[in-house]
């Protein structure tokens, strides 16, 4: 097993274990993680995890379940976002008509129909409502039998009232419907709210670092400078200074990334990236020669952060390889 | 994004990809399930749903009464990622990151609904159970320590927690890390120092947690 390039990124143990060590390499990994912070951690979470969570007996039928209902919640989504058709409504317009009819008929033929008794049955017949159009018409004759639970005094149902009985003189809207009111001047009413707009910064930030991911290195400079230029002393101008540095010192341009890891260091001297930080100094100070005080950085840098794996302190490696 | 694409398209240069794609077993069904085949879909979830089932219940705990809700909302999550999927990592670690997201939004969720509680002794683990091999008190110091890092997990920023499990307890490398979290490498590792970090003073600082973890000096 050979050690990867940064091997005190923590990254020989998962590369270890990934392979299937062989127990001498093991006990070697072991010696070398206690004497690695870094690795140290690693090793720890990793073991205090083993065997967590693993597969049991009856999780194929968990996962079929997961599955059925997440590709049932996606075939719901395709079907609402369709274009709506118009046969719904056309629908609704046709049973509202036919409705009318219906009441129309009802009272047309009430003379020759027996209607129900006010009260309803199992057989089911009315409501004593206002409106004519919600009484059944009932075909046949009225059942002789009592209701078995006879209903008189439920109240009636009024259509087109809202269900929930205010307690108090309201002012205003029902609850409900006031909800309801938002809800469409949220949505409907009103017009479409812009897209809640990045902070300046935080834009130029974010496609900076994808470009630096991609690779493209000019442009992530030239975006950098920019957060720098624009909006300067922001959090995200600070943060990018180190980042700055870096693609700086990759591009060549030694002193300008050394000037910029100065930059980073005065303006945010106890911030989270200052390891790195003064490590990237020290490397820019001994490339442009000046060791007495690359050293004098390496040696801060070892005072204030002990652990950090970008001291100068020589780490064992597995099988007593040195990187 | 697209428009940009686009614009690179127009000007006759091909879209850099420092990062070449990488060969994954299920690459081939993952494009089938992003042109909206259901069946190559349904294959990609059973084959991920293990994975993602296991991180899930390594972040909250095995016998969290909301492990199947938190996986089944992990599922869905991936397959509404599935258009944004760059092919830069492979579709298990893309998986694995979905998981670990939402499995730490529902820990910090319910953290703050208080309704659902946390601690987890996480005893329907110890497969061999009785083994001669590992003793009893091993399994349980597990477990403690596990609610540690779990603990941990919920008070990290988002970024650093993700990082944390993604590396230590899921197992990708920093490289694997930066490809599935679309950052770049000295992001990634900073994130990890920092999450290891602030792992390191939790122990440190706490007595009790000093005293599980005797293994480290």
């Amino acid at each position: 097993m050979s050690a990867p390039a940064d091997s005190c990124s923590g990254d020989l143990i998962v590369l270890a274990r990934r392979a299937g060590a062989e127990s001498p390499e093991w006990d070697a990994l072991r010696t070398h993680a206690r004497a690695c912070d870094e690795c140290g951690v690693t090793w720890l979470t990793m073991q205090w995890f083993d065997g967590a969570g693993a597969v049991r007996p009856g999780d194929e039928r968990l996962v079929g379940r997961a599955v059925e209902a997440t590709l049932a919640k996606r075939r719901a989504r395709a079907g609402s976002t369709r274009p709506r058709s118009r046969r719904p409504a056309l629908a609704v317009a046709a049973s509202l008509i036919l409705a009318g009819a219906m009441a129309s008929a009802g009272i047309a033929l009430r003379r020759h129909w027996q209607p129900a008794p006010v009260g309803g049955s199992a057989g089911g017949t009315t409501s004593a409502g206002s409106s004519i159009g919600h009484r059944r018409i009932r075909v046949g004759p009225a059942p002789q039998t009592p209701p078995a639970t006879p209903e008189p005094s439920a109240p009636a149902r009024v259509p087109m009232t809202d269900p929930e009985p205010a307690p108090a003189p309201h002012l205003g809207p029902p609850p409900q419907t006031a909800r309801k009111i938002a809800a469409l001047s949220r949505d409907d009413v009103l017009p479409p709210a812009a897209p809640r707009a990045r902070s300046r910064q935080a834009d130029l930030f974010a496609r900076a670092t994808v470009a630096r991911r991609d690779g493209r290195t000019v442009e992530a400079i030239a975006l950098f400078r920019r957060l720098e230029s624009e909006t300067p002393q922001t959090p995200e101008a600070v943060v990018a200074l180190v980042a700055l540095g870096q693609l700086l010192g990759e591009t060549g341009e030694v002193e300008a990334a050394l000037a910029t890891f100065d930059s980073y260091l005065r303006q945010s001297p106890t911030g989270p990236l200052v390891p790195e930080a003064l490590a990237a100094r020290a490397g820019m100070l001994a490339r442009l020669g000046r060791a007495t005080e690359a050293r004098a950085c390496r040696e801060e840098l070892e005072r204030r952060f002990p652990g950090s794996p970008y001291g100068t302190r020589p780490k064992p490696s597995p099988g007593g390889n040195q990187r | 994004m697209l428009k940009v694409l686009h614009l690179r398209l127009a000007r006759g240069n091909p879209p850099e990809s420092p990062r070449p794609p990488l060969k994954d077993d299920l690459g081939a069904v993952l494009l089938r399930s992003r042109a909206g085949e259901a069946r190559a879909l349904r294959t990609l979830l059973t084959a991920l749903g293990p994975a993602m089932l296991q991180v899930v219940r390594r972040v909250l705990g095995s016998r969290h009464p909301d492990v199947e809700d938190t996986f089944q909302e992990a599922t869905l999550a991936l397959v509404q990622a599935l258009s944004t999927f760059r092919g830069e990592c492979s579709a298990r670690q893309f998986a694995c990151r979905i998981a670990t997201f939402t499995a730490i939004s529902a820990r910090r969720r319910h953290k703050v609904a208080g309704d659902v509680p946390l601690d987890d002794d996480d005893d329907e683990d110890r497969s061999p159970r009785g083994s001669e091999t590992v003793p009893e008190t091993d399994w349980v110091l597990a477990a403690r320590r596990r609610e540690l890092v779990r603990h941990l997990l919920d008070e990290l920023p988002v970024p650093q927690a993700e990082a944390l499990v993604l590396h230590s307890i899921v197992g990708l490398t920093v490289e694997e890390l930066a490809s599935a979290t679309a950052v770049p490498v000295e992001t990634a590792r900073s994130r990890l120092r920092l999450a290891r970090a602030a792992l390191r003073v939790r122990i440190t600082g706490d007595r009790a947690a000093l005293e599980l973890t005797e293994d480290l000096s």
